[in-house]
């Protein structure tokens, strides 16, 4: 039984220009344990897919099977926007624990374990400190701790290090690696970096341009872990993938 | 610091001089404009007097602000809550500061009589507005992917609200308190003008008929230190709540 399970997904949006597809049958299984990315163009419709499974939105067709079962998906996957979602009001602890304080979780053992995550997440010692005390990677992380600290076993990441720059996007790309080793969580990542799904993923899905649909399915099994970004065979799936995508992106 | 404080310092004594030089020079009678040295000694000699009338005022004010606060902060969360109950009271929330309120004051005396409330519902009624309007923007400053987020952690509606919602709202709302505790102060002088036996509005009445204006200005030198104390109350509280506003980035601490 697939940890999710998703098949045939419409949407489509009303603008005031008429209404604009952006899922068209989109079709595909995750196995417990693995590590998906939606790998498209920008604009594709890579966030509204992650929406849909994460229940925040309905799909017009088509559905999403969680642990085999259908329905309300509203709490039970962890899910990372695009954009920066740590609530300035908060440290950065009570931002990695408010998973915990909202299932009603006892505090004192979540702020124990999310003590346990800083440490592996090289955040000790800012754990008291306001997200406008942050540089933008350790803001990243912040977010990452947060959405490992959920309890979910599927994580559903929305481009978590689009916006770095990068070099610090590059070394988070390593360790957030590591760090998916020593977990082992259901990853759907979301993504436009090639290079990024390459390193990270077990299976990529190529995603067409709007409305976006299943393209093609690339195993990357095959791609021995761990992987560093200048193996020749990351090298060469990173280059084969480009050419695939390429004609996509500029028509 | 001092530099922040020498500009309208010596801004404030250069006008006084002037003020103080040209009744002086020109032999305006005291009962017309006193000078500042006349109420400065007035503001001192009556001081009990002007802290008694003032204990009532800031009394009023106090529990009119606080009624302000308290009704316009719950009935912004209802608003928020059910669209079709902000359509059908937003029309009579801005009507209602159209209404002047030194029009329906003396109404308040007709119907609560001389004593504390109506001053406190002629605060209540000028403050109240500015924290409804305030805390109903303030409960849309949330980003809609803050608010996915409490939602994809299966956050309830009470969750949403306290958790997210109510924090995100607080800045909206401290502009919203300063701006009615400022308008506080006029709302319980109004009240008093119309009927009070006490307070400093009712002060600066008796002593305008007598032509104490000397002690008309020390009434409104007292009434402003009043104000400059609610609102220097209110921006520490908010400095407080808002601490993590003001933190400087650690990466980058100035000096």
């Amino acid at each position: 039984m697939p940890a999710l399970r998703v098949s045939g997904l419409e949407k489509s949006f009303r603008t005031p220009r008429g209404t604009v597809a952006v899922l068209s049958s989109v079709t595909f299984d995750v196995e417990k344990g693995e590590w998906l990315t939606c790998l498209g163009p920008s604009g594709c419709g890579k966030t509204t897919s992650l929406r849909v499974l994460a229940g925040l939105l309905d799909p017009d067709a088509g559905s999403v099977w969680l642990d085999g079962a259908p329905g309300s998906r509203l709490g039970r996957a962890a899910y990372l926007p695009q954009e920066d979602t740590l609530l300035p009001w908060r440290t950065a602890i009570q931002n990695a624990i408010l998973s915990a304080e909202i299932d009603g979780r006892p505090l004192a053992a979540a702020r124990a374990e999310a003590m346990e995550m800083f440490e592996r997440f090289g955040l000790l010692g800012f754990e008291n400190l306001y997200p406008s005390q942050l540089s933008g990677g350790m803001r990243q992380r912040v977010e990452l701790a947060r959405t490992f600290l959920s309890h979910r076993e599927l994580l559903l990441l929305d481009e978590p290090l689009g916006a770095l720059d990068p070099l610090t996007r590059a070394s988070l790309q390593e360790w957030l690696l590591a760090v998916w080793s020593d977990l082992r969580r259901t990853v759907v990542l979301v993504t436009h970096d090639v290079e990024e799904a390459v390193l990270l993923s077990d299976r990529l899905l190529l995603l067409t341009a709007r409305p976006a649909t299943v393209r093609e399915t690339v195993s990357l099994t095959g791609l021995p872990r761990p992987r560093r970004r200048a193996d020749p065979a990351v090298v060469a799936e990173r280059a084969r993938l480009l050419s695939v995508l390429v004609p996509e992106v500029s028509p | 610091m001092i530099g922040r404080l020498l500009i309208p310092t010596s801004f404030a004594a250069l006008l006084l001089g002037v003020w103080e030089l040209a009744v002086r020079s020109f032999g305006v009678p005291v009962y017309i404009l006193p000078p500042p040295s006349r109420i400065a000694i007035t503001f001192f000699t009556h001081l009990p007097l002007l802290a008694r009338h003032g204990a009532t005022t800031l009394g009023e004010i106090a529990l009119g602000l606080a009624l302000a606060t308290s009704f316009g902060f719950l009935l912004a969360i209802a608003l928020h809550h059910s669209r079709s109950l902000e359509r059908g009271l937003r029309p009579f929330i801005v009507a209602s500061q159209m209404l002047p309120v030194f029009a329906i004051a003396p109404l308040l005396v007709v119907w609560l009589g001389f004593g504390v409330w109506p001053k406190v519902v002629v605060t209540a009624l000028i403050g109240f507005f500015p924290v409804v309007v305030s805390e109903l923007d303030g409960l849309r400053a949330a980003s809609r992917e803050s608010v996915d987020l409490l939602l994809s952690m299966g956050a309830t509606r009470r969750q949403l609200l306290t958790k997210l919602l109510l924090p995100a709202s607080l800045p909206s709302l401290f502009s919203g308190l300063k701006l009615a505790a400022t308008l506080s102060v006029v709302g319980a002088t109004i009240g008093e003008w119309v009927g009070a036996r006490r307070g400093l509005g009712y002060l600066m009445l008796e002593s305008n008929a007598r032509l104490h204006v000397d002690l008309v200005f020390a009434a409104i030198l007292m009434l402003t230190l009043i104000g400059l104390l609610l609102f220097g109350a209110l921006r520490i509280i908010e400095r407080w709540a808002l601490r993590w506003r003001d933190s400087a980035p650690a990466e980058t601490s100035r000096g």
